[in-house]
């Protein structure tokens, strides 16, 4: 085996893989990602529940001495702290001890209905793509109620899962330059309401007066992790 | 109330503090400055707490004239030029009204504090410029000819220097939480090689060119990423996550660059190369150490006035120590 002179022992063949794989230990899994952070996985798939322990675990860990910030993932938690913390295992035991606990039953969140006018651009040639008409499009896209999985990218946006498979569609080889606020988006297996006008290679279906993302407004914030989406037709 | 005019912008220059961190769990970028160090430096020479927004140039810096009595800063590696007179950064300069400063860049970025600092509206409680979500700064953007910075009305201090902050040229790293899904050698060819710089870096990104790496094939969902962090897009080519980055990512993460050195980053400019240089924790952790406690102790010392002002001056009586 080579050994690398800081990461150790090879990783990554196929036998050390494998090996990798079976040496694994359960979740929660934590390690330090650069010397600001440190890094929780709580699981390896895009589930609620998982998701659920996510951000319970992000409100506990934030009010820790040495943390900066938390940053929700589908599965992960990322813990910002600071780069001169005195000792960063007592963090890392810290956080273990948190992510170990059972977690406490999340009250279900918000149901926000989205009225969507559903006149973008890219809804014909999607509804080609998927071998659909345009209004069994608008059908799938409106039949489900969508989870919040976490917010990132930009300001407001949320991350929604449960989308129909049905809608699941490549992204745009190209993205667009500027595509405007309030755009009603689809993309890979996922879905959104864009909060701020910016560059997308994702599928325009429509547009909503609801904006994800008003500094004069409280809460700035609109749609929260656990909160359930709705889009709805408008006219 | 005392402003300064932009006369010529520069490339990129945007209004930038230390960030606003604690809303990345919103989508909300940290921003601020790509030099931090640079950015606490020139307040430092400008009379300033360390955080104080400051305006900071990409590739070329701009020209501002005085709108009052004003003491600005400069830490960069440039020239600055007032009243036809050519004399080295790091140092505060005062300024009298109309009076005009040219900033002849050398260094790809660099820091302008003014002494009562920016007078922008906060956002999230940072006047950082994120351009790409309009927040912050001023009116969300980089600065234009003809705008008008507001400025603290404060009676400007005496003029410092110090010395030139060293640029090392290393980028240490620590391994990435995916760097287990490459294998040996893959990841001996991305510290081996000297990765060039493309025009196509700015404040999210800094993009990579070299022969690509090998894909992981894995499917990674999304997560948090801290600047620093060097992702592996489909393409091959790394890419290392900066000051305007997004909170959350999806390509496979193979290292992520250690804190003391994300300056070293903010001064590379297309067409230079990077090399990765693995550390342990505990070397991140000293050079942490080390370089907080230089800026700490980084000196400033009472700067000569620009000539043509000492010309001015009246040497003779008793007063004109009060002047300078």
């Amino acid at each position: 085996m080579i050994a690398h002179p800081t990461l150790g022992p090879t990783a990554g063949t196929p036998w050390n893989t494998m090996h990798a794989c079976l040496a694994q230990p359960p979740f929660p899994r934590i390690q330090p990602c650069g010397d600001a952070a440190l890094r929780v996985e709580l699981g390896d798939r895009i589930d609620p529940d998982v998701n659920a322990r996510v951000h319970h675990l992000a409100s506990q860990a934030q009010h820790l001495p040495g943390v900066i910030e938390t940053v929700p993932g589908y599965a992960t938690l990322l813990v910002h702290h600071a780069p001169d913390l005195n000792d960063p295992q007592k963090l890392q035991r810290e956080i273990e001890a948190l992510a170990s606990q059972p977690a406490l039953a999340l009250a279900p969140g918000t149901l926000h209905e989205v009225p969507v006018r559903y006149d973008g651009q890219d809804l014909p040639r999607v509804a080609d793509r998927l071998g659909l008409t345009p209004a069994q499009v608008v059908a799938l896209h409106t039949s489900v109620e969508l989870r919040v999985y976490l917010l990132g990218f930009a300001p407001g946006f949320a991350y929604l899962g449960g989308l129909p498979r049905a809608l699941h569609l490549p992204r745009l080889p190209t993205p667009r330059q500027l595509v405007p606020a309030g755009s009603v988006l689809l993309g890979g297996a996922q879905t959104a309401v864009l909060p701020v006008a910016m560059p997308s290679g994702w599928h325009i279906l429509g547009t909503t007066r609801v904006q994800p993302f008003d500094l004069a407004r409280d809460p700035p914030f609109l749609l929260q992790p656990g909160d359930r989406v709705r889009f709805v037709q408008e006219g | 109330m005392p402003a300064l005019r932009v006369l010529q912008p520069g490339v990129h220059t945007t209004i930038q503090d230390l960030g606003r961190p604690g809303w990345q769990r919103f989508g909300v970028s940290v921003a601020g400055a790509m030099d931090p160090a640079l950015l606490t430096l020139a307040n430092r020479l400008a009379h300033n707490p360390a955080g104080h927004a400051c305006l900071e140039w990409t590739l070329q810096a701009p020209v501002l004239q005085a709108e009052g009595d004003v003491l600005l800063a400069v830490a960069g590696d440039a020239v600055l030029v007032l009243d036809g007179e050519r004399m080295p950064a790091w140092r505060s300069v005062r300024l009298e009204p109309g009076q005009i400063l040219a900033i002849e860049a050398i260094g790809l970025r660099g820091y302008v504090a003014v002494q009562g600092g920016v007078q922008v509206p906060q956002v999230l409680g940072s006047r950082s410029t994120h351009v790409r979500s309009g927040l912050g700064g001023l009116e969300g953007r980089a600065l234009r000819h003809d705008d008008r910075i507001l400025l603290a009305e404060q009676p400007p201090g005496v003029e410092f220097a110090c010395d030139p902050w060293p640029l090392p040229d290393t980028v240490r790293v620590l391994p990435g939480p995916h760097a287990h899904l490459w294998n040996a050698a893959t990841l001996a060819q991305f510290y081996a090689h000297d990765w060039q710089v493309t025009a196509r870096s700015d404040r999210m990104g800094m993009h990579l060119d070299g022969p690509p790496l090998a894909s992981t094939g894995a499917q990674l969902l999304s997560e948090g990423t801290p600047w620093g962090t060097v992702q592996v897009p489909g393409d091959g080519k790394p890419l290392v996550l900066l000051a305007d980055r997004q909170p959350t990512g999806g390509y496979p993460q193979i290292a992520v660059v250690i804190q003391a050195d994300l300056g070293v980053l903010a001064q590379k400019r297309p067409g230079q190369t990077v090399r990765m240089q693995p550390v342990t924790q505990e070397q991140a952790r000293e050079s942490w150490r080390i370089h907080q406690k230089r800026l700490d102790s980084w000196l400033t010392r009472p700067a000569p006035p620009a000539t043509a002002r000492l010309l001015g001056l009246d040497l003779v009586g008793p007063g004109w120590l009060d002047d300078v």
